[in-house]
């Protein structure tokens, strides 16, 4: 009568990412040369090679004009072209209005409104019913696909004279204002934003009708991991992507002609430091200065300008024994620059003045000084402040930088930030965020403190989510429109690597029950089954997050932190 | 007029009012629509009384529709997926309203104290939501700040149990002492004097008020204790006072954020009982008297 | 706990909204890991669920409660950690709504419940209890209870709610006892056709009952009258409208006196200081005293004058009892015989000859009776007024003096010069006549020959109109027989027809019901004889005179002998801080107040 439901533990390949992944195909794939080379021992039985392609994998046809993805976009696939060519757009890219973008599905008001009449005071009560039906993840890639040929204005896209007609097996070659490249059957693609947790770099579309294998990351990540050719390869990729589109977008180098950019292309090096995986250290040993890498010595003669592109990195300056940090640097940010610019200016040298350590991981790009002082300095104004000014500042003004850069704070793209001066400890915050999520609150309103502020215990939606990393379904993904952070109930299988990842404790795992009240167990193990849960920034709601618009007295925030610690001068 | 636009939305929340200018701007606003509108029918009243209307009709009314509308705080506290503005606003505007509600009050009834008896009961509904509410606001202005010079913050709800595993620990620490020393000492003093306070909050009033007798007597019964006790159950005993320090913590934590949601019981059911029975005085004056 | 964030596999969620708390946290223990149950039981007894994996019992634990236990479940598979099971309290926010829902409940039987049977309302009379009735209407309105004046008062409950969607205004009750001189739901008891916009007004709207048994209702504030009148002011004091310059000098009166020629010459004369001792004693008075003439004990609105015999006749006796009225006359037409005949007074000598000769038969014949018929005409009613006309006359005389009349001889002389009465003698001009000299101050022959021809001056016989206006002119000349005319001619010549009997006596103020003055409390303020001068102050450049003496056809306007009275005067004492200057003090909003008679029964009846 009250058995307690039973539901299989879900493994990694319940849900495989195209059901109609037959053996002929893997087979086929097996056959090509991409695949043919990897040796298949490496693979573990428990995760094959064929097992990889047949479950991680599946292959799309694509007409002409329809795009795979696009630039901007989060994803967490790869792709391998194998037959039929592709164009990626060049920067600047694809007008916005043709890549058709969908604004997220957001629920309805009478859904919302009759909502707090349907709760259930079971804790984190399921339909189980939904976890056996759906066998297809949603999340990820959209189903439906945008297509040039058929978008609105496409005079503007194809140059004079061209027309452009759905139907057509070509897409005639786009109006030279847009620079394409040829993707080519055997290149792979998509693997930067799939491997390293950012957003599309191009807008890749099909020129003729084509097919791809679109590889989900942990595929690649497998691959990767079990075979030096792809890892070279993808490394390479991803190097030179970054330094293409980092170096055509900086600000330092607008305007420079495509010969200039060219060269200094050929001469900029790409730097990697501290280790991608940086949360299993911070997890444990709390990330003690010495094992922050360092980048750049206070004193050392600088010979280039450092863009950061991606990661987090600490500026600092000495201080008695030890060093102060006078700000942080991510994606878009530059060091360096000031010293280089006087000894261009003055004919001196000029040391740092600051010191660069990689917190976590650092991608930089290193410009040589040679390059700049031909092509950038003699065109740009001399910058307006320096870094070092800011060490002029009292020492306690940076408390709060000191304290956010040492938790790793400064990750968050969303931390929920109370300001403890105003809470009045109501706890509306959490009941709205259970009343948003069906009675079950998706944080705890209680973490680490300085002074008067409290960063909470809820998903920061991290620039660097290092919970993706370990998924084995990819339940836990970004959404294609905002960038968030969630993850699908109905995909995951409870394993906890992302639980265990987040260097803060902002996920965690629940125990579902059925409607009935009674616990879902695994009919074999008796054991109840997990799933992970975490704030999910209310991305389905019309308004936006429910714990910062239920607080009475604006005590609570989900801010960028770098906002705060400019505003936040005082303890 | 874009920068009017900019201005208004400035005003709304979410945009925290962080730095202090801004802040008031905010709280300026709404309090200076709040008595506009108390003014115009404040006029309105005025008005009809010269024109041997009945001003009282148009106060009371407007008076009823404030209430419902100091009232529908608690119905957007219970919607919060749906877009209705954030709960900032909403107090602001609960403040402002219950603010200009008094004199609005004061204006309808001509006086402190009515002649009926249900609507003395009324003014008794009046005055015990109106001061409560005055003082609970003071109160969360005042109260937060408190809780956060007493740093460990610490959820209501988790009180009990962190006193539970204090008490455990703190039992556990002189079990092991004793056992260590072979002497009954330490837990003949505890069962006699210190459970009492590891029990459950304790000295509410003197943290309620600021003062510190908690730390009084935790020093008190310290320093008596040391003189029976040898170097190593010493070293326990200082970790025991660092337990009951802790202890103190959570207790002045529990009295303050208590008062905290205590005052909404004041304020909550007299706001109840006040909108039945002015509901009620609306039926009542349509029946006998209009 | 420390000041980290929460292990995630240590903590779980906080969950303040449950409906329930476990009861051992309340004891201040430690809670159980699961909190108690949607319905509110404990599922805490145990703390885990064993799993039967095989043929073993395994513990299972979760990680947040400790993980797996070092002891395993019973043999029997029950969990070996049991504890005994709590008693669930309901969570703080339950118990404020609670709290909330117990004073709704209450609320809602305090309102129901009828403690007073004897109330006959559906709801608990407490419950719309707006006070207590004044004590004039407390008493008896007992019986019947609110009913007495609300309409909407009553025990069903269907129609208790209907009376919300209609108009309650008690107004119509009070009207079931309250009457006025006028119409009682009007504005001031009055219809005001110029002013169409004023209508009916609701009485409580300025009378509001159910503030306690002391309540004076008919006390109003001054700021409801200030609602209406449309120059509003703040209070008396400062900026009530002024009185009218001529207040309350504006209409002139019946008699003609001349307060300033009187005060300031004629009590100073020494001729008539000279008549006699009384008469100067008096004038000295008067010249010093207006009680000499006022009596102002119990005066109220107006302080009258004291009768002629009191005050005038000392001086006027002689001057009214002197003279002599030539009424008939042999040879030609008098004034009166010319009104009786209806013939010009100097018209046609021979037709009034001929017409008095006919008078002289029929009086010969008829005496009194004839003259009396002539005067009254056809009309009987006017008889009795005729017959005064020749009050005194005896039938006798009149036969003797019309049959020696009418023979043409001498009639039979008698009366000396100076007897008041009827005389048939030589009048002064030294011919024969039937004489009349007046008694006194309001001589009743006199008195009737002057209303007559009034009366006839105005009358609707044309023909006799214009003799009378001759007529009339010759009576009520100042220097006349009698000296009527010389007080009382304005008033005589400006009557209407019907009104002739009232213009002799002063008329008084015309009355006032909207406000009210009383000069009681105000004499013991000033000097008693005298202090009436603080108000009203005498206007020695008056044109009083002009009005009195005005020529018949030349009318001029009248201007009282006093200067008007200023509100300065009043507020002097009424003002804010001294004496009360509410509207109410000096003015009245309803026209005088009685009882609907019958009111009681009335009352009982419903």
């Amino acid at each position: 009568m009250n058995e307690a439901p039973v539901l299989q533990r879900p493994k990694r390949w319940d849900a495989p990412f195209d059901p109609g992944m037959s053996d002929e195909l893997v087979a086929e794939l097996l056959g090509r040369p991409e695949f043919s080379s990897i040796d298949a021992a490496r693979f573990p039985a428990a995760a094959p090679l064929g097992g990889i392609l047949r479950n991680d994998c599946r292959i799309s046809v694509y007409q002409p004009g329809e795009l795979l993805v696009r630039e901007g976009d989060y994803g967490n696939s790869a792709f391998l072209v194998l037959s039929g060519t592709l164009r990626a757009v060049l920067p600047p890219g694809l007008p916005q209005r043709v890549l058709g973008r969908t604004a997220e599905q957001k629920r309805g008001w009478k859904e919302l409104l009759l909502e707090p009449f349907r709760r259930s005071w079971i804790p984190e009560a399921r339909d189980t019913r939904l976890y056996a039906a759906s066998g297809a993840r949603t999340g990820g890639t959209g189903e439906s696909r945008v297509t040039l040929l058929e978008v609105g204005d496409t005079a503007g896209l194809f140059g004079p004279g061209v027309t452009a007609s759905a139907g057509a097996d070509r897409v005639p070659p786009l109006a030279p204002e847009f620079k394409t490249a040829i993707l080519p059957p055997g290149s792979l693609f998509g693997e930067i934003a799939a491997l390293g947790r950012v957003q599309r770099t191009a807008t890749v579309y099909a020129e003729t009708e084509c097919r791809v294998l679109e590889m989900r990351w942990q595929a690649l990540r497998d691959i990767k991991n079990r075979d030096e050719t792809w890892r070279q390869k993808i490394e390479q990729g991803y190097r030179s992507s970054q330094l293409r589109n980092h170096l055509a977008e900086h600000p330092l180098l607008a305007g420079l002609d495509a010969k200039a950019l060219q060269k200094i292309a050929a001469e900029t090096l790409f730097e990697t430091y501290g280790s991608f995986e940086w949360h299993v250290e911070f997890k444990s040993g709390k990330g003690a200065p010495a094992a922050e890498p360092r980048v750049a010595m206070q004193g050392d003669y600088p010979d280039g300008l450092l863009l950061v592109t991606g990661g987090f990195g600490r500026a600092s300056v000495g201080l008695g024994a030890g060093a102060r940090t006078l700000t942080y640097l991510r994606n878009g940010d530059q060091f360096g620059l000031d010293e280089l610019y006087e000894a261009w200016k003055t004919g001196q040298d000029c040391p740092f003045e600051t010191s660069l350590s990689a917190l976590g991981y650092l991608h930089v790009l290193r410009i040589p000084y040679s390059v700049l002082a031909e092509h950038v300095f003699p065109r740009i104004a001399p910058p307006r402040t320096r870094l070092i000014d800011t060490a002029a500042r009292p020492i306690a003004d940076d408390a709060f930088l000191e304290w956010s850069v040492e938790e790793r704070f400064i990750n968050g793209s969303r931390t929920m930030l109370i300001d403890l001066e105003k809470c009045v400890r109501c706890d509306d915050c959490v009941r709205a965020c259970a009343d948003t999520h069906g009675g079950n609150p998706r944080f705890v309103r209680h973490g680490s403190t300085f002074g008067h502020w409290m960063v909470a215990n809820a998903c920061m939606h991290c620039v660097d989510p290092v919970c993706m990393i370990g998924c084995p379904t990819g339940a836990i993904h970004r959404t294609l429109a905002g960038g968030t952070v969630v993850i699908n109930d109905l995909t995951c299988i409870g394993c906890g690597s992302c639980a265990n990842s987040c260097p803060y404790d902002n996920i965690r795992l629940v125990a579902i029950r059925g409607r009935d009240g009674q616990p879902v167990l695994d009919p074999a193990s008796k054991e109840p089954i997990l799933k992970a849960t975490k704030c999910d920034l209310c991305h389905s709601l019309p308004a936006g997050p429910s714990c910062e618009r239920a607080c009475p007295h604006g005590a609570l925030q989900r801010i960028d932190l770098r906002s705060l610690v400019s505003q936040v001068a005082r303890l | 007029m874009r920068a009017l636009l900019t201005l208004v939305r400035s005003l709304l929340p979410p945009v925290p009012d962080r730095d202090t200018r801004g802040a008031w701007l905010q709280l300026g606003a709404y309090w200076g629509v709040a008595i506009a509108l108390w003014l115009l029918v404040a006029a309105v009243a005025y008005r009809a009384e010269r024109r041997l209307g009945h001003g009282a009709v148009i106060t009371g009314y407007a008076l009823f529709l404030v209430m419902l509308a100091l009232g529908a705080f608690n119905v957007r506290k219970r919607l919060p997926a749906l877009p209705l503005g954030a709960a900032r606003a909403w107090m602001l505007a609960h403040a402002a309203m219950g603010g200009v509600a008094i004199p609005l009050y004061f204006q309808h009834s001509g006086g402190l104290w009515p002649a009926g008896h249900y609507e003395q009961l009324i003014a008794v509904a009046f005055y015990a939501t109106a001061v409560s509410g005055i003082l609970g606001y003071f109160l969360e202005w005042l109260l937060p700040r408190r809780l956060t010079d007493l740093g460990g913050e610490v959820v209501f709800d988790r009180i009990p149990a962190e006193i539970a595993a204090l008490r455990e620990r703190t039992e556990v620490l002189i079990v092991e002492a004793m056992q260590e020393a072979g002497s009954s000492t330490l837990g003949r003093y505890y069962s006699e004097s210190l459970d009492w306070f590891f029990w459950r909050p304790r000295f509410l009033v003197s943290h309620l008020v600021g003062a510190n007798r908690s730390a009084r007597w935790i020093r008190g019964h310290i320093s008596a204790l040391r003189r029976y006790l040898n170097e190593h159950e010493r070293q326990a005993l200082d970790r025991v006072e660092a337990l009951a320090q802790r202890k103190s913590q959570l207790d002045a934590h529990y009295v303050l954020q208590g008062t905290l949601k205590l005052w909404l019981f004041v304020h909550v059911p007299a706001a109840v009982l006040l909108l039945a029975l002015a509901l009620w005085h609306l039926m009542v004056v349509n029946v006998y008297a209009l | 706990m420390n000041e980290r964030s929460f292990r995630h596999e240590r903590i779980a969620y906080d969950r303040p909204a449950e409906p329930f708390r476990c009861g051992r946290a309340t004891l201040w223990r430690k809670p159980c890991w699961q909190g108690p149950g949607p319905g509110g039981e404990c599922q805490g007894r145990f703390e885990c669920a064993p799993a039967r994996i095989g043929d073993r019992w395994e513990c299972r634990r979760p990680k947040l409660a400790g993980g797996k236990c070092e002891d395993g479940p019973r043999p029997d598979g029950s969990c070996a950690h049991q504890h005994p099971p709590c008693a669930p309290r309901h969570s703080l926010r339950r118990w404020r709504g609670r709290v909330a829902g117990l004073a709704l409940l209450g609320l809602l039987i305090a309102v129901l419940t009828g403690i007073n049977p004897t109330a006959r309302s559906v709801v608990n009379p407490l419950a719309i209890d707006a006070g207590e009735l004044s004590s004039v209407h407390a008493g008896f309105t007992r019986e019947r209870g609110c009913s007495a004046c609300h309409a909407g008062h009553r025990e069903d409950a269907l129609g208790w709610i209907a009376a919300a969607f209609r108009s309650n205004d008690p107004s119509a009750q009070c009207l079931d006892c309250h009457d006025f001189a006028g119409p009682p739901a009007q504005v001031h008891n009055a219809a005001f056709p110029k002013r169409p916009e004023i209508g009916a007004i609701s009485c409580v709207r300025c009378h509001t009952e159910h503030k306690g048994a002391a309540a004076r209702l008919s006390q109003v504030p001054d700021y409801v009258c200030g609602n209406c009148h449309q120059r509003a002011f703040d209070d008396f004091a400062s900026n009530h409208v002024a009185f009218d310059e001529r207040y309350p000098y504006d209409r002139p009166g019946q008699i003609y006196f001349d307060h300033a020629r009187h005060a300031g010459k004629h009590f100073s004369d020494p001729k008539v200081l000279a008549r006699s001792k009384q008469v100067a004693d008096f004038a000295a008075t008067a010249r010093a005293k207006c009680t000499a003439c006022h009596e102002v004990q119990g005066a109220a609105r107006e302080v009258a004058p004291m009768p002629f015999e009191k005050i005038c006749a000392g001086c006027h006796f002689r001057e009214i009892a002197s003279g002599e009225l030539t009424v008939l006359e042999p040879g030609q037409m008098t004034g009166p015989s010319s009104v009786l005949l209806g013939v010009e007074k100097d018209g046609d000598e021979e037709a009034a000859k001929k017409r008095l000769g006919e008078l002289w038969q029929a009086m010969a014949r008829g005496g009194t009776g004839a003259l009396t018929e002539l005067a009254a005409g056809a009309d009987a009613a006017r008889k009795k007024k005729a017959e005064a006309l020749f009050t005194g006359l005896g039938a006798q005389t009149a036969r003797d003096v019309a049959s020696a009349w009418a023979s043409k001889r001498g009639a039979p002389a008698g009366g000396k010069e100076g007897t008041p009465g009827w005389a048939a003698r030589d009048n002064i001009e030294g011919r024969p006549a039937l004489i009349y000299t007046p008694v006194g101050h309001a001589d009743p022959v006199l008195k009737a020959w002057i209303e007559h021809v009034a009366a006839a001056a105005r009358g609707t016989d044309k023909t006799r109109r214009q003799v009378s206006a001759d007529a009339l002119e010759a009576l009520v000349d100042k220097d006349a027989p009698g000296a009527c005319g010389k007080c009382h001619g304005a008033a005589l010549r400006a009557a209407p027809a019907d009104r002739v009997e009232r213009a002799w006596k002063r008329a008084g103020r015309e009355p006032a019901p909207y406000s009210k003055y009383s000069h009681g409390p105000h004499l013991g303020l000033v000097d008693p004889d005298a202090g009436c001068k603080t108000c009203h102050a005498l206007n020695a450049e008056s044109g009083y005179a002009r009005y009195f003496n005005a020529k018949p056809g030349k009318p001029q306007p009248y201007q009282s002998n006093f200067a008007g009275i200023r509100k300065e005067a009043c507020v002097e004492c009424h003002q804010g801080g001294q004496v009360n200057s509410a509207c109410q003090v000096c003015h009245a909003y309803h026209l005088p107040h009685r009882f609907n008679l019958g009111f009681r029964t009335r009352g009982k009846q419903k």
